[in-house]
């Protein structure tokens, strides 16, 4: 059982249980934290934070808002046999200190986390905005599920977001994990 | 060419974990965003950063009648308008093969740069993005880039895969009775993106302040399909497309017929190799023809058939170093039968390597981009039979290997404002017309004569240009002077020969004026500046006043003359903004008179032109709608535009409104 808290955890901070039975917890940031970024503000890049077994991890219920879109790559987790040991995993989510502002998306642990292209089709519409991904990363590195926490108002654009996850991102092998990852579509 | 997006992170900082010791209870982590930047236009620079890209709703609320009228209110921009169907922009003073138009990034294969009154091929109705590209970047495109490139972009082979999208647009005016009507539809099936679009348009003569000019209608339509294969970094796709275009030239009782089919390959892959960021190839084929027609029989018959490609290699950026190199290389063959056969049939080859680069450098505020392109070209003659000036012919040769280059020179002199110094020096081929016409040129009622010994077209450019982008107030002011030591012109030299041939009958050919094509130095100047004063700026309501005007002047060195058909420029005054959903703008421009002309021109008065425009986007059950609605020429004014080669016959068209809507599912 591990118990920590980031660095800038927040008590007032929503918190829904979403899926009581398997117990896991969400914490729902708003948003509205990266629309200003602080220069001053610590980075957390995908790093594995925890795991749960995978047994739970596999059965967390997608509670789908109505719109969601889900574009779930299930792969089946057959690696029960993967020891976490939580003892292990959770030094590295030794939470923000006061790092540097990256000047790329320079991913720290290993794996491949390949920034998309913004989309002709999104560019030329004049399409932009922001969302909020749930990632649930399977033991193999590769993404089991995507979801849409918060949607950037455009469904296409959403879509892509998730794809490009799901297709592309892949973490190290035998470590699962939750992220939630925002996404900002920005054009000038 | 794949649009470039650069990427850079924001920060956020993070998450929050909870874990319950008695039931695993984990929150997850958030972790650092991952920005998309679709950067259009600014300081995020890449090798092939177009200066001004025109899209969605903002291409959607401009005139669509030709590609002319499209760009004509973009600073520095004027319209070589032979009525309302054939229009060619022409940027500060250059021209015809002096501003190279490309579709998709390889040539529209048209007859456009022949002659003033062919249309070009690529009607506006299935353009969705039109670039300008000016200095370096232009490099990849033409060797002669002092006016700049424009990039026609159809969308017909996707690059991604796409969302489904299905769009209905109509559109009305009144000035020319227009009725336009397009669709398109996107989509993907797993691996397969596609694209399919068609189009009818239809004018009736077109009304002046002087009244209905007879034969200026028009009747088009067009359609496109293209798909691709997407995987993973890479894709390949292939698209078909044909326009025909029925138009009058303002002449009586002429038409022109025009067809064009066009097929399209291009690839691209990200990320080959540790040393490219991606490398893109594109090749079409166009199958162009147009018949002029008079009193319905077939007169003459413009063909060109040929082929382009090209290869782009985007390096990957090597410390401060990011580039794009590239090779080009196309063919096409063109030919005139008919009574306006006054030129030889020509067999024109080019092929060019060319590159373009943006550089850090150690001191943060400066930047440098610098591009080059080097070409080979050459236009062979057929033999050629006929009675002119020079009589009959043997076939030939002509070869020429023009080399471009330019250097920006980027300065931020604080956060808010940056200098821009461009220095060029360009090199163009003369092409198949200037070296070998010899003939009546109905479309300019004139006598034609090439100059088979005519050298490469030679310039050097420099530009200063200061902007501020940011801010309530924005700006950008630049001047420039262009410097050709060798500039061809058409030199009027007496009247055309009398022959006996039936050929030369026609239209009176026999007192055709005549103009030879010579090569003289030319000097062009000018300034371009616009200024924004946003006054209220808040999601739901905007003010601003915008303050813009453009100036050149061309002048022949030697005899200190005028070039012909340059539109001396314009200063005006735009109030816009959104209010209660709906965007709006007014505009009041004041096109100045043209009284420095060349020996056998006119002058032309300065006349005011006010018009205004207002769009709004709005839910129509489960499709996006776009309203828009534009009234031009508000005065009903009478003008003439000194760029047009038929300006006293033919004035601008008068007031006009025009409206439309697009539906997106």
């Amino acid at each position: 059982m591990v118990s920590f808290f980031g660095l800038f955890y927040k008590p007032e901070s929503k918190s829904v249980d979403l899926a009581q039975n398997q117990g896991v917890q969400i914490q729902f940031i708003d948003l509205a934290e990266f629309e200003t970024p602080s220069p001053k503000s610590s980075s957390i890049l995908p790093e594995v934070v925890t795991a749960l077994p995978p047994k739970q991890m596999a059965e967390i219920p997608s509670q789908a808002p109505v719109a969601e879109v889900k574009k779930t790559k299930v792969k089946s987790e057959s690696a029960p046999e993967v020891v976490v040991k939580k003892d292990s995993v959770a030094p590295q989510s030794n939470l923000p200190t006061q790092s540097v502002i990256p000047a790329k998306f320079t991913p720290q642990v290993a794996g491949k986390f390949p920034v998309p292209l913004y989309p002709r089709w999104a560019k030329q519409q004049g399409i932009h905005g922001q969302l909020l991904l749930r990632v649930t990363v399977g033991a193999s590195g590769a993404v089991v599920k995507v979801k849409i926490e918060e949607s950037s108002g455009n469904n296409a654009l959403d879509e892509f977001a998730m794809d490009w996850v799901a297709q592309r991102w892949i973490w190290p092998k035998g470590i699962e994990n939750i992220v939630l990852l925002p996404f900002v579509f920005e054009l000038k | 060419m794949k649009s470039k997006a650069v990427y850079s992170v924001l920060t956020i900082f993070a998450s929050t974990m909870i874990m319950r010791a008695e039931d695993v209870k984990s929150a997850p982590q958030k972790i650092t965003p991952v920005v998309v930047k679709g950067t259009a236009i600014g300081a995020e620079l890449n090798p092939t950063s177009p200066s001004l890209i025109l899209s969605g709703n903002a291409l959607e609320v401009l005139p669509q009648s030709n590609l002319g009228d499209v760009l004509a209110d973009l600073p520095g921009v004027s319209t070589s308008y032979f009525g309302p169907n054939s229009s060619r922009p022409a940027i500060r003073g250059l021209e015809g093969d002096r501003l190279k138009i490309t579709q998709n990034g390889t040539s529209t294969l048209d007859a456009s740069s022949a002659s003033p009154d062919h249309a070009v091929s690529a009607d506006p109705a299935s353009i969705r993005e039109i670039q300008i590209l000016r200095g370096p970047a232009a490099l990849i495109y033409s060797p002669s880039i002092l006016g700049g490139v424009i990039n026609l972009i159809d969308n017909r082979i996707p690059v991604e895969l796409l969302p489904q999208q299905f769009i209905i647009n109509s559109r009305f005016g009144s000035v020319d009775q227009l009725s336009m009507q397009s669709v398109s539809a996107e989509g993907s099936f797993g691996s397969f993106a596609f694209h399919v679009d068609a189009f009818q348009k239809k004018t009736d003569d077109l009304s002046t302040p002087i009244g209905v000019i007879t034969d200026t209608s028009s009747d088009s339509d067009g359609a496109g399909l293209g798909f691709s294969y997407i995987k993973n970094d890479s894709f390949i796709g292939l698209s078909y497309s044909g326009l025909n275009s029925t138009y009058g030239v303002t002449e009586p009782d002429v038409k022109i017929g025009l067809r064009q089919r066009r097929w399209e390959l291009a690839g691209g892959i990200s990320s080959p190799s540790d040393n490219f960021k991606s490398i893109n190839y594109k090749a079409s084929t166009s199958d162009y023809m147009h018949i002029e027609f008079e009193s319905g029989q077939p007169g003459s018959t413009f063909k060109n058939n040929g082929f382009d490609s090209r290869i782009d290699f985007e390096l990957a950026k090597s410390g401060s170093l990011e580039g794009l190199v590239g090779l080009q290389m196309g063919k096409f063959d063109f030919s005139v039968v008919g009574d306006e056969a006054f030129l030889p049939d020509t067999r024109n080859t080019s092929s060019a390597a060319f590159g373009s680069f943006v550089q850090e450098l150690s001191d943060s505020s400066l930047r440098l981009r610098y591009g080059f392109r080097i070409e080979s070209a050459k236009v062979k003659s057929s033999d050629w039979v006929h009675e002119g000036v020079h009589g009959s012919y043997a076939a030939s040769q002509a070869s020429f290997v023009p080399q471009s280059f330019s250097l920006a020179i980027e300065k931020a002199i604080n956060a808010q404002w940056v200098s821009t110094l461009t220095l060029s020096t360009t090199e163009r081929a003369p092409n198949y017309q200037e070296l070998f016409a010899d003939g009546p040129h109905i479309g300019t009622d004139s006598y034609e004569v090439g100059n088979r010994n005519l050298d490469k077209e030679k310039g050097i450019g420099i530009e200063l240009e200061i902007a501020k982008s940011q801010g309530p107030i924005s700006t950008s002011f630049s001047i420039f002077y262009n410097r050709f030591s060798s500039f061809i012109i058409q030199e009027r030299n007496g009247y055309g020969p009398l022959t006996s041939s039936a050929d030369y009958q026609l239209g009176g050919a026999e007192e055709l004026a005549r103009y030879d094509f010579v090569s003289v130095p030319a000097d062009f100047y000018g300034s371009e500046i616009k200024m924004n004063f946003q006054i209220q700026e808040t999601p739901t309501t905007k003010l601003g006043l915008e303050l813009f005007g453009d100036y050149v002047r061309a002048t022949h060195r030697d005899s200190s003359e005028a070039l012909p058909r340059i539109s001396p420029g314009r200063v005006g005054l735009g109030l816009h903004g959104l209010s209660q959903e709906w965007n709006w703008r007014f505009d009041y421009t004041y096109h100045l008179a043209q009284n420095h002309v060349a020996n056998d021109e006119t002058t032309t008065a300065g006349y005011t032109m006010a018009g205004a425009s207002v769009t709004k986007l709005f839910k129509l059950s489960a499709c996006d709608a776009l309203f828009t609605l534009r009234v031009a020429n508000l005065l009903n004014r009478e003008a003439y535009n000194h760029s047009s080669f038929i300006k006293t016959q033919l004035p601008l068209p008068g007031r006009s409104v025009e409206a439309g809507l697009k539906l997106t599912f």
